[in-house]
């Protein structure tokens, strides 16, 4: 099922995303502020991505569609652990201006949470920032998230070895 | 502060609404969230009739009216070589 929650819809990753997803996972500017990292992906490769794409047990994948359909993003839950019912939060959007809505992203990850707490059944979900990222950092703490500790230079990424932030946020602390 | 960071500061009052308090970082310390830091580079935009590389747009080089001050001072003199 789609997920609605106030001006997003979080929804199936379909054949229009390509170019989307194609820019998201090649954009230096998006990468810069993101813990993973790719080799460049070939419009081949993407393609056949998508082709075998499915949301999974372990890893379920939304794309994130405004109000005004246009999609800015994808938010994703991976490494489901349905015994301990956990799920490691992630979230890429575009620096699309002229698209987004003022708190797009608070909503897409509210929905996500919310889908996650009361149609998943979990219990916990938790994510890592880079510890300089401070709009994720901030906008995890408006919606909730609760800064658990760093993780010492476990990210190398311009150079440099990079602290991240290990967030938290339990279904009882949750506020929708 | 110049005439060009009182500029800067002018362009992110009328983005966020509110007036700015100057020992505060933009960023680090939650004045602009994503949405407000997309809104305020393109008001730069307009306002100093300049474009903004994507790869000028980070955290970090737009904490501070320093720092902005300092993009949009290199993006000015390189459009005037």
């Amino acid at each position: 099922m789609i997920v609605k929650y106030g001006c997003v819809t979080l929804r199936a990753i379909d054949k229009k995303d390509f170019e989307l997803l194609f820019y998201l996972i090649n954009s230096p500017e998006i990468e810069r502020d993101v813990v993973g990292w790719n080799f460049p992906v070939s419009s081949m490769a993407q393609k056949k991505w998508m082709k075998n794409f499915k949301n999974t047990l372990g890893s379920i994948k939304f794309m994130i569609e405004l109000d005004n359909k246009k999609t800015i993003g994808m938010i994703m839950l991976e490494h489901i652990d349905w015994k301990n019912r956990t799920a490691e939060i992630g979230c890429k959007t575009g620096p699309f201006l002229e698209y987004r809505i003022p708190g797009d992203t608070t909503d897409a990850l509210k929905g996500m949470i919310k889908y996650a707490f009361d149609e998943l059944g979990l219990n916990c979900i938790n994510g890592v920032i880079l510890e300089e990222n401070y709009l994720s950092r901030n906008l995890s703490k408006k919606v909730g998230f609760v800064e658990e500790g760093i993780l010492r230079k476990r990210v190398y990424k311009n150079g440099k070895y990079r602290n991240l932030v290990s967030l938290s946020l339990l279904k009882e602390e949750f506020q929708e | 502060m110049g005439k060009g960071k009182e500029e800067i500061v002018k362009v992110l009052q009328v983005v966020k609404g509110k007036d700015f308090v100057e020992d505060r970082n933009l960023i680090s310390d939650g004045f602009l969230d994503s949405f407000e830091l997309l809104k305020f580079v393109k008001e730069l935009e307009n306002q100093f009739n300049i474009n903004i590389p994507l790869e000028h747009i980070s955290q970090e080089e737009f904490n501070s009216i320093d720092s902005v001050y300092d993009i949009i001072q290199k993006i000015v003199d390189d459009n005037n070589k």
